[in-house]
């Protein structure tokens, strides 16, 4: 009887490489963010060998071109092109365990083979940003509230989600666990809510609501920005179910 | 397709066996099989030998108190060896680098060992790896005058190697924070070379007469 072998589906397709770990004797697994497919893991054979023609050509924190045989289990790299290396960033400690933590934000809120454009297109832009920024909190807390928003965990900032009133203009509670600002008089137990003050909750409305372009000429208190990074940090976790592990080394360098 | 390991006609210690040596790198399955089924086709003797040698890894190799390198005495050969050069210090990610280095006989001077590189994304951050080792051992021996960083030429191995020179500039020492070369490797094609290595090539190149 004749064998038949399945034909392999090979794709072609931009990508971020988020991850990476090392596989087998010489191989590395690529954790991909693409716009088409999202999450994909591909194996890149023998590319911890010197003489690897695609060693040179993808790391973490780099955009590529790739041309992946999808496997059942693994999918293979087989060709792969560099785009953009992001040397900018490469070249100083503060900037890398940036790029770090936002790669790991984009892969925590992407899915496998689900395919998610605005997750690849916000993280490429922030990455493109992270170059030229002066103010690195501010751009971080608006990749992180604008990835909740796409993300389908925009924060509920003007109503309670307790009693479910419109909040008037002054300090409130955020609740992690209800998504969003709750009325100060429903505080019980403040430990599981974060004061957030008025002109926080302002300016988070702000960065949820605007361009980059519009909020990198705006003026922030450091104040706020620090407020606003206690509220998506909490929230954060409590969507993932677990810490950032990045976030302790960009601390740690900043 | 039931694997063989889960297979009921497979006896439960083979099976268990097969399970073992998936642990190792680079076994699959199939592998696996195989190097449990040739076990139980040797004599007892070479698998007792073998069975002893694993135990015995455990018990016996330990990390030199001075470069981390793994060793069987408190301080490895390396760094007991009156003869090697005490003023640098080279850095590797693992063990095995060491060898590497070593076979080259390019490089007599000291190691330190960090057993594994930078990976925030993984949980891998600096308390993970041994560099407070590293910076307790330059702050205690006067005789460092240069730190080589040979840690892997990826992403994680920069970040390691960036981490590592920002905390030697925080110490009152004036030491000398160097990493290795970047360029083409030997006996490669300028046509297959990537952007990188070639811009890091062109950046460090050097004198015909320079060049060993």
């Amino acid at each position: 009887m004749k064998a038949y072998r399945r034909r392999k589906k090979f794709i072609q397709t931009e990508a971020i490489a988020l991850k990476v770990y090392d596989f087998g004797d010489a191989d590395r697994i690529f954790v991909f963010l693409t716009p088409s497919h999202g999450l994909i893991k591909v194996v890149a054979k023998g590319i911890r060998k010197p003489k690897s023609k695609m060693g040179g050509h993808i790391d973490v924190l780099s955009k590529v071109n790739s041309y992946i045989s999808i496997g059942e289990n693994l999918s293979n790299l087989s060709q792969v092109e560099m785009v953009e290396n992001y040397s900018s960033i490469k070249i100083d400690l503060s900037l890398i365990s940036i790029g770090f933590y936002l790669l790991e934000l984009a892969e925590r809120f992407s899915v496998e083979n689900d395919p998610n454009n605005d997750i690849y297109y916000h993280l490429a832009f922030t990455l493109d940003q992270v170059r030229n920024m002066v103010n690195k909190d501010l751009l971080m807390r608006w990749f992180e509230l604008n990835l909740l928003s796409i993300a389908g965990f925009l924060p509920d900032l003007y109503n309670c989600q307790i009693s479910g009133n419109t909040l008037i203009e002054g300090d409130h509670l955020f609740s992690s666990a209800n998504g969003g600002l709750v009325e100060k008089k429903f505080s019980t137990d403040t430990d599981n809510y974060i004061h957030v003050d008025k002109n926080s909750i302002k300016a988070m409305r702000f960065l949820i609501d605007n361009e980059w372009s519009k909020v990198k000429t705006s003026n922030f208190q450091i104040k706020n920005l620090q407020n606003i990074k206690e509220v998506t940090k909490k929230y954060i976790q409590t969507i993932t179910q677990s810490s950032i592990h990045s976030e302790k080394f960009l601390s740690n360098v900043n | 397709m039931t694997p063989l390991n889960k297979s009921p006609f497979i006896p439960e210690a083979l099976s268990d066996l097969i399970e073992s040596f998936r642990l190792l790198p680079s076994i699959g399955p199939k592998t696996a099989q195989r190097l449990a089924f040739a076990t139980l086709k040797m004599p007892i003797d070479q698998v007792k030998s073998i069975s002893e040698a694993l135990s015995e890894i455990k018990n016996r190799i330990i990390f030199c108190k001075i470069c981390q390198n793994i060793s069987e005495e408190i301080k490895c050969e390396i760094c007991v060896n009156e003869s090697r050069d005490r003023s640098i210090i080279c850095v590797v990610e693992e063990a095995m680098d060491v060898y590497v280095l070593e076979k080259s006989g390019a490089y007599s001077g000291m190691f330190h060992v960090l057993h594994g590189s930078l990976s925030p994304a993984n949980g891998i951050g600096p308390e993970e790896i041994r560099i407070s080792e590293l910076i307790n051992r330059i702050d205690q021996d006067s005789f460092i005058k240069e730190v080589v960083v040979a840690t892997n030429l990826n992403l994680e191995g920069e970040a390691t190697a960036m981490y590592i020179n920002q905390l030697i500039g925080n110490t009152s020492k004036n030491i000398k924070v160097t990493r290795l070369a970047r360029g083409m490797p030997s006996g490669s094609d300028i046509e297959y070379a990537d952007e990188t290595t070639i811009s890091h090539a062109l950046g460090s190149r050097i004198k015909i007469d320079e060049s060993i």
